[in-house]
């Protein structure tokens, strides 16, 4: 896994997130990935809503990089894939803590939301 | 990056000339990884029977998305880095991009065409449509290719 910093900044000062930042880093959240994993688990996840293409994709991750929400971890084959090697990225401590606060900040603007039913109640 | 980079076709030397569209500095950390999925979302595409067309209409509407912000970004990090630019290198710089975005412009018209074309081979480009698509992709190679000075 890539180096933390144990010194991480408030995450709140990150958000709110870009909805391709946020998919990046739920895709990262269970493992490290290259950018063409990230983009099949992104495209997965959401049924094929949100396709992230090469420039939006790298240009998410470069700025990720830049605020330290991921990190590089290392250069490696992906045995799925044939022999090619490919770099992988990982979420760091802030990062995850910034996608936890994104979270929450989402979870509390659905439960306003559901307060003045706009929304139906949640589901049983 | 890679260990054994695999040959490129047309397509591939057709988008590597598109990524000369982004920041050298980007383009420089992130080209062969972004060729690299370039070349796994055709074959994803392949595998789908998706069109020639729709594929490049999916990579031309990316490259509009993230050109003008990764230019943004790039000017904003080189004005941190020497904030006393003068007018003339602030003016080169603008040039610069320009250059590089009406190139990406007219690459990108030209691959709608030839996209077009793909999808409905009935209604076959003329010869003056096929000698305009040609131009168009000539001027923007050039727009992109040369000088090659870093920008």
């Amino acid at each position: 896994m890539p180096n933390d910093d144990p010194s991480a900044p408030d995450s709140r000062r990150l958000l709110p997130l870009t909805p391709a930042g946020l998919h990046i880093l739920l895709a990262l959240a269970d493992g490290e990935r290259h950018g063409y994993g990230i983009m099949r688990e992104v495209e997965e996840r959401t049924g094929g809503e949100l396709r992230l293409g090469p420039g939006t994709l790298y240009g998410s991750l470069k700025r990720m990089l830049g605020e330290g929400l991921i990190a590089e971890a290392g250069e490696r084959a992906d045995p799925q894939l044939g022999d090619e090697r490919r770099r992988y990225y990982g979420i760091t401590a802030l990062g995850r803590a910034t996608a936890a606060a994104e979270a929450r900040r989402l979870d509390a603007l659905v439960r306003l939301a559901r307060s003045k039913r706009l929304i139906g109640p949640e589901p049983a | 990056m890679s260990a054994r980079p695999p040959e490129r076709d047309a397509a591939e030397r057709v988008y590597a000339l598109l990524l000369r569209a982004y920041p050298a500095a980007f383009r420089e950390r992130f080209g062969a990884e972004m060729r690299q999925l370039f070349r796994d979302r055709r074959r994803d595409a392949a595998e789908r029977g998706e069109g020639a067309a729709r594929f490049w209409l999916g990579l031309a509407a990316d490259a509009v998305r993230s050109l003008p912000a990764q230019h943004l970004a790039d000017l904003r990090e080189r004005r941190h880095a020497a904030p006393a630019l003068t007018p003339v290198h602030r003016f080169q710089d603008r040039a610069m991009i320009f250059r590089k975005l009406a190139g990406a412009v007219l690459v990108l018209i030209a691959l709608f065409h030839i996209g077009i074309d793909v999808a409905h081979p009935h209604s076959s480009m003329g010869g003056l449509a096929i000698l305009l698509t040609a131009l168009m992709l000539a001027a923007g190679a050039v727009l992109l290719v040369y000088p090659r000075r870093a920008a």
